[in-house]
């Protein structure tokens, strides 16, 4: 929101408007009992409790931006990441967007048990391109996850630096109008990362947006200009990165650790 | 710190061109998108049957072994013991093929109404129709019915029966009981999402199904005497329609009655016309 907080001033550039979001999860409150029946009484008879993962959190994002969302972990960063991307329902609030962000995220490989050239043909079929683009972009994405030999392995051997390469080899095999990354940075060595973050620069001077979600000030530091620092559900702070992230590291360093 | 309402927020996303990420489109849209990804489907379909060959190095042999197996056991059990064998003017052939569709449906019904809990890594990474999880279910388990099926061939051959061209038609019974259990899994799997504890009722379902829908006798001879709510329950029961019309591909007599053919053909499709709309009404209110 570092440049929403005048939205109304410009519509033209707009990309996506996250519109009060809110999002609540039921759970039943489990108490430890002494005994095991006690357990399963709680179990059966608990009451539900809400958690508050997101409040009411509003921003926008243009053409170009690439927006940074910060916080310890149980911030809610995941849960409203997952939301702008569709794969989750809000409990209130509305996501408006250009087209559907896709999203990348440390968790979930399409079919573990199947080698990452299978998974590459299926993440792209799920993409929406036809079996003819497919095997067009295949060599490409192929380089861009420098497995090589590998790729014929099932990705359930793959270490998790290998596994970020592959998924975001298919995320941005045709490079997405608005790409949301969740963590899936932090993982994997230095010359990925460059190659990371070349393609998200492409993203947006291709007129596109990026949303970089981790904990880890660097990452942030690296691939954003603004940012969005969310704790326990709330914002506490938006502005230029190089703000920001200060008053996160005071925080954190006074918070050791929740 | 947020300037707008969302009223004023709708105004501006509809100015700039923008529409709703978080919910399914309307349900035209949604149609237009499984279209658009059906070679996604397909794939995923194939990837699962790889997948199951990879996990049991014997994958198809046991998807033939396994019913022949069953076969032989019901033929024991109630064939002999309880003396349904002579239900059919060949029992062998009456037998196999029933449990052969049996498996089919009961095997479809049951990843089907699992489905949604069950790719959660996929579902996890992408956005897509949700139904198309159910579709490739009905695909992977039609392909490996029709691969197995064969064995069904050299049975009857072994069993004395003299190939005719209805042989030919076999397909066809197998991907009507895959789209039965396809439409029954569109509100099975959206009920298991919502309320887990239901799937532990599903195997328990699907056993009794398999008692009453005669898939070791002859459903119109055993109910023969029963009251006539009873006898009309259990023939137009769907299962036991279906092990019908799988049967009557080599067993003229047991060709259905038309009114029956008539039922599961309308039966299967409504259940598919009406589960797409259900499922896609689950979609845009749960994901």
């Amino acid at each position: 929101m570092a440049d929403a907080v005048h939205p109304e001033q410009d519509e033209r550039d707009l990309i996506l408007i996250a519109d009060h979001i809110t999002i609540d999860y039921e759970v039943l409150a489990q108490r430890h009992g002494r005994s095991p029946a006690e357990r399963i009484m709680s179990q059966v008879m608990g009451r539900k409790q809400t958690i508050h993962a997101v409040k009411d959190v509003s921003f926008v994002l243009r053409r170009g931006d690439a927006l940074g969302l910060i916080g310890s972990n149980g911030s809610g960063k995941s849960s409203l990441v997952r939301v702008l991307a569709g794969l989750q329902r809000p409990t209130r609030g509305a996501v408006w967007a250009t087209s559907t962000p896709s999203m990348l995220a440390m968790s979930g490989v399409l079919m573990p048990d199947l080698s990452g050239a299978r998974n590459i043909r299926l993440g792209l079929l799920a993409l929406g391109m036809t079996p003819d683009e497919v095997s067009e972009l295949y060599p490409k994405v192929i380089e861009v996850t420098g497995l090589r030999e590998s790729i014929h392995l099932p990705v359930r051997t793959y270490s998790s630096g290998m596994r970020a390469r592959l998924k975001f080899g298919i995320a941005t095999a045709r490079a997405p109008e608005i790409l949301l990354v969740d963590e899936a940075l932090g993982t994997g060595d230095s010359r990925f990362r460059a190659a990371a973050e070349a393609r998200l620069a492409e993203i947006q001077s291709n007129a596109g947006a990026v949303i970089v979600v981790n904990h880890n000030a660097n990452t942030i530091a690296e691939t954003t200009k603004t940012c969005i620092w969310l704790e326990k559900g709330d914002i506490r702070a938006v502005g230029p990165t190089a703000d920001v992230l200060p008053q996160y590291e005071e925080y954190l360093g006074t918070h050791r650790r929740g | 710190m947020d300037a707008l309402t969302s009223e004023q927020a709708a105004a501006l996303a509809r100015q700039a061109g923008l529409h709703r990420v978080d919910q399914a489109g309307e349900f035209g849209a949604y149609l237009r998108e499984c279209w658009r990804l059906r070679h996604f489907t397909w794939n995923y379909a194939v990837s699962r049957t790889i997948l199951e060959t990879i996990q049991n190095r014997l994958g198809l042999f046991w998807q033939v072994l396994n019913p022949l197996l069953l076969s032989a056991v019901y033929y024991l059990a109630f064939g002999l013991l309880l003396g349904t064998a002579k239900d059919s003017t060949n029992f062998i052939i009456f037998l196999v093929a029933g449990v052969f569709t049996w498996q089919l449906f009961a095997s479809a019904l049951q990843s089907g109404s699992l489905v949604l809990s069950t790719t959660r890594d996929l579902t996890e990474s992408l956005l897509f129709p949700r139904i198309l999880l159910p579709i490739a279910v009905a695909i992977q388990e039609t392909l490996g019915a029709l691969g197995a099926a064969v064995v069904l061939y050299p049975i009857a051959l072994l069993a004395g029966l003299r190939p005719t061209w209805t042989w030919l038609l076999l397909p066809f019974p197998f991907i009507l009981t895959s789209l039965f259990a396809l439409g029954v899994s569109l509100f099975t799997s959206r009920w298991v999402d919502r309320v887990h504890d239901l799937k532990q009722f599903v195997p328990i379902v699907l056993r009794m199904l398999m008692f009453v829908s005669g898939v070791f006798y002859d459903v119109t001879i055993r109910f023969h005497k029963a009251p006539h709510v009873v006898r009309t329950i259990a023939n137009f029961n769907p299962p036991s329609v279906l092990l019908k019309v799988t049967r009557s591909v080599f067993l003229p007599d047991q060709l259905p009655a038309s009114h029956e053919l008539i039922w599961i053909f309308s039966i299967t499709a409504l259940l598919i016309i009406v589960g797409f709309r259900a499922f896609w009404r689950g979609e845009r209110r749960n994901g």
